[in-house]
């Protein structure tokens, strides 16, 4: 089987690896691209969330690299992400390919549906059901150290003594992943990685400033989605952490009661689980703000529903903790220039809040 | 006290209920009227520009009554049938903490949490308590509202499922408690009122499946008076309310499993059902701009029609909708229905030698 998935930031390597080491052919997406971005503008629905899009231009890529079924993640909702997988199988036919789809719902939710699926991967290999268990870990595990190494570029590269080194660093870590074949590999290329990066020429300087990044998953976490914003902002001198990574790894990973907690942080602003990380990202721009951040980004993709309710409500967020929120909607049309705009007048605002900047466009 | 009920969103599927419930209670109801050019206006101004329009039109509604109301009815719908994972569009579900956000001197919000999945008389009757705690009433009148609440909502079904659109039913039912007569009696004289009429007559030239959510469909400001238009040019309507609940349940089978929407669903199984029963000449879905959830079953319900082999027009609505736009496409659409109705009969007579 020529098995492909959704593309979506780093983690295209842990699952190439998992689906190689368990006997069938990874066709790893190409890297995204306009070229894949129109290719999905042009079959999707016009008013599907950007995610939606490139997604399905990404698949339409990887069909033509010889990818004959798709493997991909489901969910009860109540946003549309639970509903792509659906929707692109019947488009994708709908314009004459021959491609099966496979959602994978949540393990929880519905167990039977999960094991017959896994099932069918697992026996085509040939391979035993402790080994499928045992390679899945393996994958988290790259998992982890994939979204270790990002965290860290995070911290290094709004010091970095000259632009591009961290992210030539960050390149030449996951290179050294991507050939990791088992876990022994993999925590050593982590360590190599991470040393790498720790090895970046730094300037003697502070960060100007700390903003926290929220927002929706997708536009989150792909780069290609959100115009690199990290490395915007990092080249602005600005350190930025942001709330989630695949790994839900997460500070407050340790605490029992997240979700609880998550709520309760929220419920003065949004009383009720909307869907997508609406609750949740409600809640992490607040804790940025105890964290003593200077903003939040709150990064979405164009008329997402669960994101609507947040922008809405920041306001009144921003209002009553005076706290700057930046709200980014992307759409196939924005574009780098504009939000490199908005993003640089974001900065000098939080600035010269802070008292670090002084007229005339010098920071202090 | 006044409370307001916003006449929009759920105001086309369950005012009766609301409306009976408080006014047993005692107190006096009042609805926001008819969307109108300055209630859109309002309701854009308090809302992100990328926000769908029923949402806008929502917070131009509650904005207006907020006006004149001591409360406002806004109930946070999340659940209400027995499919677990079946809830509402994300702005369904966070519209009490965007109301709140977004209008400026809000009276008291009334807006409990609906959610019937597990225990649907319990969990009823727990929200008729809550807002009558909300509200200061206590006991048994909260219980007797609450079931002449539901024998209203039954009532109200009973004629929508005899052909009456929504608005229609609801006038009948804001006859009731004007005048005080019965229920039913006046049924049937609304029955003969000419648009009640001309969908009951089989003999149409066209019969068309309009689809779309009741807050779209039945908002004759937003949608151009679109089922009206439609009439006048003698096309038989069938909406997704007209088909029984039972026959929507069995279009469930259509997807591998269901979209996490309430009203979304009932479009696509009501679409589907249509569809798949040839009920009709061709099928019309109404979407709402800047809808999430349109966006995937709009496509879902193009690719049925187009395997089901029925014609199929997608109306988008917005802000600027026009009505000579509208009328427009509507004319060429019907006009394209009867062309191809007349070919499929010749066609079918040269075949055959008689009419299928
Ligand atoms: S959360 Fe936003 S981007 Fe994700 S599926 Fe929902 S609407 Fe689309
Ligand atoms: S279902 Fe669509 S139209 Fe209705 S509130 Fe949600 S996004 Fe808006």
């Amino acid at each position: 089987m020529n098995i492909t998935f959704p593309r979506m930031g780093n983690s295209y390597n842990a699952f190439a690896h998992f689906i190689n080491r368990l006997g069938h052919k990874a066709v790893v997406p190409p890297p995204l691209s306009d070229r894949t971005l129109s290719l999905g503008v042009k079959h999707a629905p016009e008013f599907a969330c950007i995610p939606f899009k490139i997604i399905l231009g990404s698949y339409l890529e990887a069909i033509e690299q010889g990818a004959d079924i798709i493997i991909t993640s489901g969910g009860s909702g109540p946003c549309r992400a639970g509903f792509y997988g659906i929707l692109h199988e019947r488009i994708l036919r709908s314009l004459g390919y021959d491609i099966e789809v496979v959602v994978f719902d949540s393990i929880y939710q519905r167990p039977k549906d999960f094991f017959a699926k896994a099932n069918r991967f697992r026996r085509a290999a040939g391979v035993s059901w402790p080994r499928f268990f045992y390679l899945i870990w393996e994958a988290w595990e790259m998992v982890k150290a994939l979204d270790e190494l990002e965290r860290l570029s995070l911290d290094v590269r709004p010091r970095e003594k000259s632009v591009g080194a961290t992210t030539r660093a960050l390149d030449q870590a996951y290179e050294i992943m991507a050939q990791a074949e088992t876990n022994v590999d993999i925590q050593a290329a982590r360590d190599k990685g991470l040393a790498l990066l720790r090895g970046v020429p730094l300037q003697n300087k502070e960060y100007l400033l700390k903003i926290g990044i929220v927002g929706e998953i997708y536009v989150l976490i792909e780069p290609f989605a959100n115009l690199n914003i990290q490395e915007m902002l990092g080249n602005l001198g600005v350190f930025c952490d942001r709330a989630i990574y695949l790994s839900g790894w997460t500070k407050e990973n340790t605490v029992a009661d997240h979700d609880a907690a998550l709520r309760r942080t929220a419920s003065p602003y949004v009383n009720q689980m909307i869907g997508g990380h609406g609750l949740e990202n409600v809640a992490y721009a607040i804790r940025y703000q105890q964290q003593g951040f200077d903003g939040v980004v709150h990064l979405a993709p164009f008329a997402c529903i669960p994101e609507i309710v947040v922008k809405s409500v920041f306001p009144r967020v921003t209002h009553e903790l005076d706290f700057p929120v930046l709200d980014v909607f992307l759409d196939e049309l924005t574009g780098k220039a504009g939000l490199q705009t908005r993003l640089e007048a974001f900065v000098d605002m939080l600035a010269f809040k802070r008292g670090k900047y002084q007229l005339g466009g010098v920071y202090t | 006290m006044r409370v307001g009920i916003p006449q929009t969103l759920t105001y086309f599927e369950f005012y009766p209920l609301y409306c009976t419930f408080f006014r047993e209670l005692g107190f006096e109801v009042v609805t926001s009227g008819e969307t109108t050019k300055p209630v859109m206006d309002q309701g854009i101004l308090y809302t992100v520009t990328d926000s769908c329009i029923p949402i806008k039109l929502m917070h131009g509604h509650v904005a207006e009554l907020a006006k004149t109301c001591d409360a406002i009815f806004v109930p946070r719908f999340v659940r209400i049938t027995g499919e677990e994972f079946e809830t509402f569009c994300p702005k369904f579900l966070g519209l009490p903490d965007m109301l709140n956000a977004s209008i400026p001197k809000l009276p008291l919000l009334i807006s409990p949490k609906v959610d019937l999945y597990r225990w649907p008389r319990l969990g009823l009757l727990k929200l008729a308590q809550a807002v009558g705690d909300q509200l200061g009433k206590k006991g048994l009148g909260v219980y007797r509202a609450l079931v002449k609440a539901l024998r209203v909502q039954t009532e109200f079904r009973r004629l929508v499922s005899q052909g009456l659109l929504p608005p229609e039913a609801i006038a009948v039912v804001n006859k009731y408690w004007q005048e005080g007569d019965s229920l039913v009696s006046p049924v049937e004289a609304e029955m003969v009122r000419p648009e009640a009429k001309i969908r009951g007559v089989e003999a149409h030239p066209i019969t068309l499946g309009v689809v779309g959510f009741p807050y779209t469909l039945y908002d004759n400001f937003i949608n151009s008076s679109l089922l009206n238009k439609l009439c006048s040019l003698g096309v038989k309507t069938y909406t997704p309310e007209m088909v029984s609940p039972a026959k929507l349940a069995e279009q469930a089978k259509g997807l591998p499993k269901p979209m996490f929407w309430y009203f979304s669903n009932r479009v696509y199984r009501a679409a589907r059902y249509l569809l798949v029963n040839k009920k009709i000449d061709g099928l019309i879905h109404v979407t709402a701009f800047g809808c999430g959830p349109d966006a995937m079953a709009d496509k879902l319900i193009e690719l049925e029609a187009k395997q089901h082999g029925f014609p199929f027009m997608s109306l988008c609505i917005d802000e600027h909708t026009g009505e000579a736009g509208l009328n427009t496409r509507l004319e060429a659409f019907v006009d394209m229905l009867q062309l191809r109705k007349g070919e499929q009969s010749e066609h079918n007579l040269s075949a055959h030698g008689q009419f299928v």
